[in-house]
């Protein structure tokens, strides 16, 4: 019974996932199908924060306050995009409900994955994380784009995933188990510290990870999906994915691997460089703000993985405290370009503060966010993952974090000096914003701003 | 006073309020209204402030804040001490000011440009009360969006260009002082806190390095030569009452931040730098002098004499004497009223008419006769005429340059002399030379115009006659810096004798 209590949030949002769909034979009325959903989302972040720590399934789940962040992440990404999916149509009454129910059922998975303790777990908790996204990537089968990234994402996902088995395969080859506090203990006390066989499996695993949060050198797909699919799904798996994977990698290289951290610290800090640069130089050239903030979402990454390179616990709560800025900040930007008629190009944010100054006025706290300007959040997340960085003795990856950060001011505000300073060619009569869209952008500006002013709050 | 009355808390917040009200209104036609009645309050409770303020102690009073990254323990603690507190006020006239100068000026996009103006004002104030050196940090960029719409959208027609230069330049400059404000936070001395770390001595060399990482920052703002050149171009394409604003507190921001945290932090690097420092800000006054000389605008002739006057302020600091600190803070005052009244009065003309180009004015005083009293009082001040207020500030700071150096009090001289050149030049083109019938029509000094010129007037004569009234303010905290310097002053005499 305490098993099934400490796995209560994902039951429950199993049960409202079943619930939606089935409700969604017999009606497709979208607000009453969101509705659902948000509302078992929110049930579900309450349990999940008050929920005990504790371990279940014969120590194959396990709850703590970081798995806990983690899925609250992952919670809010997915009540922010639903409440955004409402109004997006490009996405067919007919398919909505079943467009819900894999949003929600990815969810569980990452729910799942944030709280293994198990590598099997993980790998099936990430597979089933992935089966949805590659279907919702898909999700306009009419377009090619869409099809093209379903595609795309799914062939490399599926190779990233067996990288992630194969080292499974091998963990348990050496150590006989897959529960991995009992694989740190195997590595220490057989001083496996330095295993050919131990640093190969280790080396998959990470760049299984490093695909799922787009790290260099595996980021080439995250352009062409985050292009291709739905613009709410973008939102969506720009964030939830993300999150699930830092949870999962952090679980099992900071209590997994942990006694051969000697092995990957340097690793993961020459991938966190390389990918702010290849994030933030390549977001420069992009006249797609989709694909901008594709590659800004990589450059993001870079800056979550000198936080998590610190291999401290105040550098992990940093990540998912960033993670958490990052989900307001980014589905909001998505949010206003799913609004927009032609929202993916730079050219129809030509003078959006006069047809719409309050869309633009959000979308400005956003690039301001992103860049890590105060007094938005983006500045406290940032600052918090560059001072566990720093207290952890990465100086080098902090300071390139902050040239970096500078360089992105510039794609960043273009779009803002796009919105503000340069007027539209011919009058456009804009479209009113839908009632769930502007309650979407309220809250994620007031959480950006107020995260920003007083970060304690969700500390 | 009450120490339970969070008046800080009630500044930074009551303009914070009132844009949220203009937001929540979207009414372009009463934004105005909304924006000078909150001004008007602000100005009244920083009266309070200014009025009760203890002057007898040299720490900080009407402490408050709160817990901001609990992780790292860094807090955002708002208060004032004697350098602050007359800053506050200043800031409330000044936001008050340029409130009713955009009146009529400002007639596209109202609500927003009030709500931009609003919330400068409470960062401003957030930058003046920090007491630690992230928050000044969050402040100092705080500041940044909202001027570079203000520019931006309400400027000239060349805004845009000078609204990313702006942008790029202090942010450039502020992230020198970021990498200098997280290294100083993992140097281990318990935090960011202002007061502790003046307590610190660190090694000479760590000293220079962070000096000069916090001096680009606040050299940029000031600014000083050879970091100007945003100047020109943001000073002109604002919108006059941004400018106003931009020259009467945001260019204090860096001269206020050498005296909060560049001199009492890095005490001996201050010392043994402040020869190139001294060098460069007399460059400031005499490259600002001639500048403005040979300027056709009177705009742009106001915003060189501004920096010109600012170098005067910088030469003060790093004169590193009583005489020079006072005066550079009573000038930093004064500057900020009579370049800021300068300021009112080029966009009072260019209300009336749109052209702030000298030779299209002329003989103003047959039409405008109240309006011409209210400039030649600005422009006898700006100049140092005794008994108003930039006389004392100037005369202080001249002593702490002669008591420093002959040179270079007399360099200083000579910028004083470029200084009634220039601003005779100008008086002479725009009021005094024949009568030009482009400006036939042009108007006098409106009601609502008197309320916004009379603060700055009152200010020049009273603090000409009564400075007493500002340096009480400065005594306490200055003697505590001068304490601190004092230790350095040896290597510092052996400085001065290498550059004669």
């Amino acid at each position: 019974m305490i098993d099934l209590q400490i796995l209560m949030p994902e039951i429950v949002l199993t049960i409202a996932m079943t619930v939606v769909f089935t409700v969604g034979l017999f009606m497709s009325n979208r607000s009453v199908l969101t509705a659902i959903g948000i509302s078992a989302v929110l049930i579900t972040i309450y349990l999940t924060i008050t929920s005990q720590y504790g371990t279940a399934f014969n120590a194959m789940i396990r709850i703590d306050g970081m798995s806990s962040s983690f899925k609250v992440v992952c919670l809010i990404a997915l009540a922010l995009s639903l409440l955004i999916s409402m109004s997006y149509n490009h996405i067919r009454d007919k398919n909505y409900p079943e467009y819900c129910s894999l949003l929600m059922l990815s969810t569980v998975g990452m729910m799942l994955m944030a709280s293994a303790n198990d590598v099997l777990i993980i790998y099936l908790s990430l597979e089933l994380m992935s089966l949805c996204i590659y279907v919702l990537t898909g999700f306009n089968v009419r377009d090619v784009r869409s099809n093209e990234a379903s595609i795309k994402y799914f062939l490399l996902g599926t190779f990233a995933g067996m990288l992630l088995l194969f080292s499974i395969a091998l963990i348990y080859g050496i150590t006989g188990t897959t529960e991995i506090l009992k694989i740190a203990q195997y590595i220490k006390e057989k001083g496996l510290f330095a295993n050919p066989m131990l640093l190969f499996a280790l080396t998959l695993a990470a760049s299984s990870f490093a695909f799922k949060i787009a790290a260099v050198p595996f980021h080439q797909w995250s352009p062409d999906a985050y292009e291709g699919a739905p613009t709410t799904v973008t939102a969506f798996m720009s964030v939830g994915p993300k999150a699930a994977a830092f949870s999962a990698f952090g679980r099992l290289f900071y209590e997994g691997f942990m006694p051969m951290q000697i092995n990957w610290v340097e690793f993961l800090v020459i991938i966190s460089i390389l990918t702010m640069a290849v994030g933030n130089l390549l977001a420069m050239s992009q006249s797609n703000i989709k694909r901008m903030l594709a590659y800004s979402s990589i450059a993001h990454a870079g800056y979550m993985l000198v936080g998590f390179a610190s291999l401290s616990k105040a550098g992990l709560e940093a990540v998912s405290f960033y993670m958490l800025i990052y989900a307001f900040m980014n589905i909001g930007a998505f949010a206003v370009v799913s609004h927009l008629e032609k929202g993916e190009e730079l050219g129809s944010y030509r003078g959006l503060w006069h047809r719409k100054p309050l869309v633009a006025f959000s979308m400005l706290i956003f690039m301001a966010s992103l860049t890590g300007l105060p007094p938005t959040a983006g500045f406290a997340g940032k600052l918090n993952l560059f001072m566990a960085a720093i207290d952890a003795g990465l100086v080098v990856p902090v300071i390139f974090a902050v040239i970096f950060s500078i360089l992105s001011a510039f794609y960043y505000l273009r779009v803002v000096a796009y919105m503000f300073f340069v007027s539209e060619s011919e009058e456009i009569h804009p479209l009113p914003t839908p009632v769930n869209l502007s309650v979407a952008l309220f809250i994620t500006t007031f959480s950006v701003c107020l995260i920003g002013i007083v970060p304690s709050v969700v500390i | 006073m009450n120490e339970k009355f969070q008046i800080i808390s009630l500044l930074i917040l009551l303009p914070v309020a009132g844009s949220v009200l203009l937001a929540l209104l979207r009414h372009d036609s009463f934004a105005r209204v909304i924006a000078l009645i909150t001004t008007a309050m602000s100005l009244v409770a920083s009266g309070f402030l200014y009025i009760f303020f203890d002057k007898k102690t040299h720490s900080f009073q009407l402490i408050e804040g709160y817990l901001w990254l609990p992780q790292w323990s860094i807090r955002l603690d708002f208060a004032v001490d004697g350098i602050s507190a007359p800053f506050i006020l200043l800031i409330a006239l000044v936001s008050f000011a340029a409130v009713i100068l955009s009146w009529n000026q400002i007639r596209h996009k109202e609500t927003a440009y009030y709500i931009n103006i609003l919330l400068l004002q409470s960062i401003m104030v957030g930058l003046f009360t920090s007491t630690n050196l992230i928050q000044f940090f969050i402040f100092w960029e705080a500041m940044l969006i909202p001027l570079f719409l203000l520019i931006g959208l309400w400027g000239g027609t060349n805004a845009r260009y000078a609204s990313w230069k702006f942008l790029l330049f202090t942010f450039g400059g502020s992230i020198f002082m970021f990498v200098a404000i997280i290294s100083l936070y993992f140097m281990g001395f318990g935090g960011l806190d202002l007061t502790r770390l003046s307590g610190i001595r660190l090694s000479f060399e760590i000293q220079s390095l962070l000096f000069w990482a916090f001096l680009i920052a606040f050299a940029v703002k000031i600014p000083i030569f050879p970091l100007h050149s945003w100047l020109p171009d943001t000073y002109y394409e604002a919108p006059t009452a941004v400018t106003t604003i931009l020259s009467a507190v945001l260019a204090k921001m860096g001269s206020y931040g050498v005296i909060r945290i560049a001199i009492p932090l890095f005490p001996e690097a201050t010392v043994y730098y402040s020869g190139i420092l001294i060098t460069l800000s007399i460059a400031t006054i005499i490259y600002g002098a001639y500048s403005a000389m040979i300027q056709t605008d009177l705009k742009k002739l106001v915003a060189y004499s501004s920096m010109s006057h600012m170098g005067f302020i910088a030469l003060g600091i790093f004169a590193l004497n009583r005489a020079g600190i006072e005066g550079s803070l009573m000038q930093m005052i004064n500057h900020a009223i009579v370049t800021g009244g300068m300021f009112l009065c080029v966009g009072m003309l260019q209300e009336r008419t749109g052209i702030t180009r000298m030779d299209a004015y002329g003989k103003l005083a047959l039409k405008t006769p109240f309006f011409v009293i209210v400039f030649t009082i600005f422009a006898l001040a700006g100049t140092g005429f005794p008994g108003l207020n930039y006389f004392i500030g100037e005369f202080l700071v001249l002593s702490g340059a002669f008591e420093s150096s002959l040179l270079i009090g007399s360099l200083a001289v000579l910028g004083v002399l470029l200084g009634v050149t220039y601003m005779s030049c100008a008086y002479y083109r725009v009021i005094l030379k024949k009568y030009n019938v482009e400006v036939a029509k042009i108007k006098d000094i409106t009601a609502m115009e008197y309320m916004m010129l009379t603060p700055f007037v009152i200010a020049t004569f009273f603090f000409g006659v009564q400075p007493q009234a500002l340096l009480s303010y400065f005594h306490r905290p200055v003697s505590l810096l001068i304490e601190r310097l004092s230790g350095y002053t040896q290597t510092f005499t052996m400085l001065m004798e290498t550059l004669r």
